[in-house]
């Protein structure tokens, strides 16, 4: 039989999450788990994320990962379910949410619009929002673009998360004096920017029509399946005023010049 | 031969020059240029190939060619846009695959591009390590202390367990399956991405806008673009 902990609430975007930790893992976690959320809430959950611990023969604890009492995977070292924990707390969110659509991507502010980086884990999308940032451009988030149902992107606003030598993700802490601050105003959308990392062969970026532009952001759009209409009628409203583009690219400084003063010409 | 669209189970979105289609039934997004959105939409059953050829060419002003309309009636088709009995795929009709290749190359753009609608899950930022199940028998969890208060109920929930919350929308299921004996987690794989066409929009193109499913009611957000209130930072 588990040990099931005692529940801890956070609400976020209108979701209620029920979150049953071990007080090691609960302690470890970033603060706000979720972007925007907020401890306690009243009303039932809509999801219930836990974790119960196992211990192998060899006295090692192994974690798994559940929502709603279903197996998500099975974590075997303590950094690695608070990492799993705070991922699928963060995609339950995004997946529940009514009032945004939250799309996989990175987001940059350039001239009052926002640059979104459509792409999945990995993809390099966080290197290139740093690389932005640098370069000039405002951090709104390297996980998720939130939309509104008038089309403007919200900020996520949380460390950026690289991957490290380990495989994991790591927060990366050089955006943390602007993170110390409030994050921007939500803001149309400017620019889509579909980019993958080949820097074998970089191709320059080529401009897309606003349906190809869209079927990117919904290839990437969270739930999409689930709120169908919601998803498609928001982003086309989205991108009705703004420009697409699809690139390979080598180096993420580099590049990060090179689309800025795109922008600036298109 | 008289093609006829589809229409159950799908709903669209126009855009200035195109249209996207979500097809419910199959979970795929379609965005069709604007020949083949005009040869979908004008393809009601009571009108021949030639009749779409001449629709095509009045309406978007390209080539009325009767080649080119089987080519996106064929492609529709396979993007499951078209009823059954269109019996597109084995028509005689068909142009050779080499010359409308090069036809729609003059044209300037393909036809219909699609992607799958991804479930949530595959957008997980988790890369699971590869663990084994834990091996049997399992040493038992540390002695628990005293209890201070109400316990919570312990075991683990049945199959089909539900959210205590307020039921999902239809559709929904949890980010991760019950897993079966001996259950690997592997990191999901993303579905297919769509491959971006190249097209060239026509001069003095004027876009239709194909008809509705019947009985289809637009729906959209519950409540005006705000932020969500009361949400501060812990």
């Amino acid at each position: 039989m588990f040990k099931e902990f005692d529940a801890t609430r956070i609400g976020a975007w209108g979701v209620r999450i029920e979150l049953r930790l071990p007080p090691d893992i609960l302690a470890d976690l970033p603060q706000p788990i979720v972007p925007g959320a907020e401890f306690g809430g009243q009303g039932p959950p809509d999801a219930v994320l836990s974790v119960r611990v196992n211990y192998s023969d060899s006295g090692q604890p192994l974690y798994e990962v559940l929502e709603n009492g279903a197996v998500l995977g099975t974590e075997v070292s303590l950094q690695a379910a608070v990492w799993a924990v705070e991922s699928w707390t963060q995609l339950t969110v995004a997946t529940l949410a009514k009032e945004l659509v939250f799309v996989h991507a990175g987001v940059v502010g350039w001239r009052n619009k926002a640059i979104v980086i459509p792409g999945r884990s990995l993809s390099g999308k966080s290197t290139l929002v740093l690389a932005l940032v640098k370069a000039g451009a405002d951090y709104y988030s390297d996980e998720y673009a939130m939309f509104d149902s008038e089309g403007r992107v919200h900020p996520y606003w949380r460390l950026p998360k690289l991957k490290a030598a380990s495989g994991q993700k790591a927060a990366d802490s050089s955006l943390g004096g602007v993170l110390s601050g409030p994050p921007p105003r939500p803001t149309p959308l400017g620019s889509v920017l579909i980019c993958r990392y080949k820097p074998e062969e970089p191709r320059q970026p080529r401009r897309l029509t606003c349906g190809e532009t869209l079927l990117g952001l919904l290839d990437n759009t969270v739930p999409l399946r689930l709120r169908p209409e919601q998803a498609v009628r928001t982003l086309s409203r989205a991108v009705a005023n703004a420009q697409g583009f699809e690139a390979a690219r080598g180096e993420a400084e580099v590049f990060a010049r090179q689309v800025l003063s795109l922008f600036d010409r298109t | 031969m008289k093609p006829l669209s589809r229409r159950n189970g799908i709903f669209i979105e126009n855009l200035p020059e195109e249209v996207v289609v979500y097809d419910k039934t199959r979970d795929q997004v379609h965005c069709l240029n604007k020949m083949a959105a005009t040869i979908w939409g004008s393809a009601d059953g009571t009108r021949t190939v030639d009749d779409l050829a001449r629709i095509v060419e009045e309406q978007t002003g390209a080539s009325g060619d009767r080649d080119l309309v089987l080519e996106a009636l064929e492609e529709l088709e396979k993007a499951g846009l078209m009823e059954a009995g269109s019996d597109l795929a084995s028509s005689t009709d068909l142009p050779s695959r080499r010359e409308a290749v090069g036809q729609i190359a003059l044209a300037g753009s393909a036809l219909v591009a699609t992607i799958a609608a991804a479930a949530p899950a595959a957008h997980a930022s988790i890369q699971t390590l590869p663990s084994d199940p834990p091996r049997l028998p399992i040493s038992s969890n540390p002695p628990d202390p005293p209890p201070t208060g109400p316990m919570p109920t312990g075991p683990t929930p049945p199959t089909g367990f539900k959210p205590i919350g307020p039921t999902p929308p239809t559709g929904y299921t949890p980010t991760g399956p019950t897993p079966p004996t001996g259950y690997k987690p592997t990191v999901p794989t993303p579905p297919t991405g769509y491959k971006p066409t190249v097209p060239t929009p026509p001069t003095g193109y004027k876009p239709t806008v194909p008809t509705p499913p019947t009985g289809y009611e637009p729906t959209g957000p519950t409540s005006p673009g705000t932020l969500l209130g009361g949400n501060k930072k812990p």
